[in-house]
């Protein structure tokens, strides 16, 4: 049994002369749901391209179940699931013919059971034989979801899930999450949605400016922020939103000489 | 269940669906009218038997330029390619693929192997177009797949290559230096050995005997051990007989598996920028699908507070913008200066250097206001073409459809007929100073034809523009263009259509105007000179917006009734 599923350590992204991410080191344990904010521009995106394998680290690991995602990436990556902010399906394989081909990549031998029930709980068993053509934005939304969940992976990266989808399809989302946490799946979330993040998450990474600023539980971080000389919100240091909390990381961290967290 | 069952089947559905959606489309008359048309064209020209006694030779110079292009490729490949190996992965490829459990190695076979079925689709077209000119079309098809393959292969080889050296620090111009000091060592041995080993060319040179003294030139080392990359492909597309096709085959396979046994074994990084270029790529064609070009920011070239308030006002500047940041005006703004300019320098020249530079600037600058009016169409895209994603957009404003239509095409043709007018001036003045043509003609038989030709080719730019829109309005799946509709009998049919319309709305727009204007022109030379072309010239683009007039009409009916869920 690995004690860490997903572990970050050093991590470094540039493009260029740009630095996107810089030293960026986390790590998250099965059954954890671990949320990252941050604003526009913060490397949130690119953490999770590089969580996901799709971009190599300019320096640093990152280890999926013990796996080096870069030196092993055939082992790491089998259990993992990227689910990017846009679905990106293929124009010319139905619904059901996308999970055919997520199983024949990963190697599910008993998928049809499985892509059925995921059909079924995202309520896309009538658009089975659909092309994405024919899908609406969030029906897209859940297919993408349905083949990352198809093959069980024990650690899962989701970059604004819940975009597109209906009330509904949200709720039934976050219980999903929520089980698949329970189940022992580590789950590593992007999303503006606070109050979403607030609610699902144990722990909270923000990053600003592609450097971490704060990593902990919520109380953790609100119990730094609201550390002598840092003033706290409306309500006092213990009645500061995650949302406050947000504004408060990140405006400091926009000045020059701004303290990370 | 492994990656090679994965890749396999994502390439069959792909494939097998692509076919239905176009099979669907054809369920509506409209669409499978052309798409039959387009099919017995193709059929006719693959069933056409071989003529005339050239063939054989036809098709060996065919193959032949195919062979030079292909080494220039090749040569451009390593000099003007970049440092990072952006192999061509779409979008959806790279979410899938590039997070999944497959290895780097496992992602260069499924890229490879994907350009060898594409080259095999692109050989069998070329080889449907040529089979009249060769004299075998399977063994050109087998030559040409093997070719066009070897040639994707020899570029993905070569961006992982560059890849490589710059992953070794040798990057840039260093790279491409030490690519000149290789090619000059090469070509140099092979100069060396050709001029010892090759006798000099035949003092009779025919056709005959240059081709044996060209094929014991490329017979020569190390010459022919270099062009094997071509010559292996060559003999095969142009082998007379099933003899000499099998004899050329090893040679072909061999390069052809040497090439990707490169490829592979080429280890270096290529997922940012493939991922880069995928998501570059499909930007570029979410604005394709809604007729878009992409399009460079700048300052627009027209405010839109100069404009007055009507509705329909905003969509003609609002395309007008666009139109002027779709074209190439920095391009067209520097073959102006440097038309201008060398006509300027002339000036000061001597006699036989006016004589060229000016009158090659002349013509020049007519023939640019032709090809304007002639291409300016389908490259301005800036009117229904680039709205057709935001149709139900454009229907909810409170417009008719006439005037949403004439709006969307105004943008396009104002700017076009703007750089239509700035060449005919540049062509007019310099029609003054051009020795051979300075002296011919008064002012005003030069303006009134400058008018007239104006007005000619104004009406011809808008025939274009209506033509382009009614294919928006009335078959908006062929514009959308989704990959599917570009390919096959659908992509010619849509051609010939594209054909007929044009020469319906010039038969009978363009060619009464300029009828009327002519007879204007004529009977009014008998009193006023000259000037009658002028006026002429206006008198026909009178008659041709009376005939656009019904014509815009029955377009914009079209617009109100179209159905937003199919574009």
């Amino acid at each position: 049994m690995v004690a860490v599923a997903l572990e970050v350590v050093d991590l470094d992204k540039s493009y260029g002369d740009v630095h996107a991410v810089t030293g960026l080191s986390f790590a998250v344990a099965p059954g954890e749901i671990l949320g990252l904010v941050g604003p526009n521009g913060a490397g949130k995106t690119t953490t999770l391209r590089c969580l996901g394998g799709i971009l190599p680290p300019t320096r640093g690991t990152i280890r999926v179940g013990g796996h080096d995602v870069v030196a092993e990436p055939v082992a790491a990556k089998g259990q993992l699931a990227f689910l990017p902010d846009e679905p990106r399906l293929f124009d010319y394989l139905t619904v059901w013919e996308h999970l055919n081909f997520v199983a024949r990549l990963y190697g599910v031998a008993d998928w049809q059971g499985r892509g059925s029930k995921l059909l079924d709980e995202l309520e896309l068993a009538p658009k089975r034989d659909a092309l994405p053509g024919e899908l609406s934005r969030g029906m897209k939304q859940k297919l993408t979801i349905a083949c990352g969940f198809l093959h069980e992976p024990s650690v899962i990266v989701l970059d604004e899930p819940l975009t597109g989808l209906d009330p509904l399809a949200i709720r039934k989302m976050k219980q999903s999450l929520a089980q698949r946490a329970e189940a022992g799946a580590a789950i590593v979330l992007s999303s503006h949605l606070l109050p979403l993040v607030e609610e699902l998450c144990s722990r909270v990474l923000v990053i600003a400016r592609g450097k971490m600023r704060a990593l902990g539980t919520i109380a953790d971080i609100r119990a730094k922020v609201a550390a002598p000389g840092i003033p706290g919100g409306p309500g006092g240091p213990d009645g500061m939103s995650l949302e406050d909390l947000f504004v408060k990381i990140t405006e400091d961290a926009a000045e020059p000489a701004g303290p990370a967290a | 269940m492994s990656f090679r069952d994965a890749a396999g089947f994502l390439m069959v559905a792909t494939a097998r669906n692509r076919v239905r959606a176009q099979w669907r489309r054809l369920r509506q008359p409209k669409y499978l009218i052309f798409t039959v048309l387009g099919a017995l064209y193709l059929g006719r020209l693959f069933l056409h038997a071989p003529t005339g006694p050239n063939t054989a030779a036809t098709g060996d110079f065919v193959a032949a330029g195919a062979a030079v292009i292909s080494v220039l490729t090749m040569l451009g490949a390593w000099l003007f390619g970049g440092d990072r190996a952006a192999l061509r992965f779409s979008e959806p490829e790279v979410a899938f693929l590039f997070t999944a459990p497959v290895t780097r190695r496992g992602l260069v076979h499924f890229r490879l192997l994907r350009q060898i079925v594409g080259a095999g689709g692109a050989a069998a077209l070329l080889a449907l177009f040529r089979a009249r000119y060769v004299a075998n079309p399977g063994f050109y098809f087998a030559g040409m797949w093997i070719g066009l393959s070897i040639l994707a292969l020899h570029l993905t080889g070569a961006a992982l290559t560059r890849a490589s050296l710059a992953e070794h620090g040798v990057a840039g111009w260093r790279r491409r230096i030490l690519t000149l000091v290789v090619l000059a060592a090469v070509l140099g041995a092979c100069v060396w050995f050709a001029a010892t080993d090759v006798p000099p060319l035949p003092e009779h040179l025919d056709f005959d005997s240059a081709r044996a003294w060209g094929e014991g030139l490329l017979d020569t080392p190390p010459l022919s051990w270099v062009l094997i990359v071509v010559t292996s492909w060559v003999r095969l597309a142009v082998a007379a007989d099933g003899d000499a096709f099998v004899h050329a085959l090893p040679a072909a396979l061999a390069v052809l598996g040497a090439h990707y046994a490169w490829a592979v074994s080429t280890s270096v990084g290529f997922e940012e920028a493939a991922d880069e270029a995928a998501q570059r790529r499909a930007r570029l064609t979410e604005q394709r699908r809604g007729g878009r070009r992409i399009v460079r920011r700048g300052k627009p070239f027209v405010s839109l507070a100069a404009t007055p308030g009507r509705p329909w006002v905003a969509i003609t500047w609002k395309n007008v913008v666009a139109s002027t940041r779709v074209l190439p005006l920095r391009a067209i703004l520097v073959v102006t200066v440097l038309v201008v300019g060398g006509a300027t320098s002339a000036m000061f020249a001597g006699h036989a250097a006016r004589i060229g530079v000016l009158e090659t600037a002349m013509w020049l600058s007519a023939g640019v206001a032709a090809l304007f009016a002639v291409l300016g169409p389908s490259l301005a895209r800036a009117d229904l073409r680039m709205d057709l994603s935001h149709m139900d957009l454009l229907r909810s404003y409170p417009l008719r459809g006439r005037d949403v239509v004439t709006a969307s095409i105004a943008g396009p043709a104002a700017t076009l007929l703007a750089l239509q007018v700035i060449a005919l001036v540049v062509a007019t003045g310099l029609s003054f100073v051009a020795p051979s043509v300075a002296d011919r003609g008064a002012i005003d038989a030069r303006f009134g034809i400058a008018v007239a030709a104006a007005s000619v080719l104004a009406m011809v730019t808008v025939s274009g523009l209506v033509v382009q829109n009614a294919l928006v309005v009335y078959l908006p799946g062929w514009v959308a263009g989704d990959g599917a509709a570009s390919r096959g009998p659908e992509a010619l049919g849509r051609r010939m259509l594209l054909l007929a319309l044009t020469l319906i709305v010039t038969a009978l727009g363009v060619v009464p105007a300029v009828v009327v204007g002519g007879l204007v022109a004529l009977g009014l030379s008998f009193v006023i000179g000259a000037s009658a072309i002028a006026v002429g010239g206006v008198a026909g683009a009178a008659v041709f917006a009376a005939l656009l007039w019904p014509a815009l009409g029955a377009l914009g009916r079209g617009f109100e009734r179209f159905d937003v869920s199919e574009g």
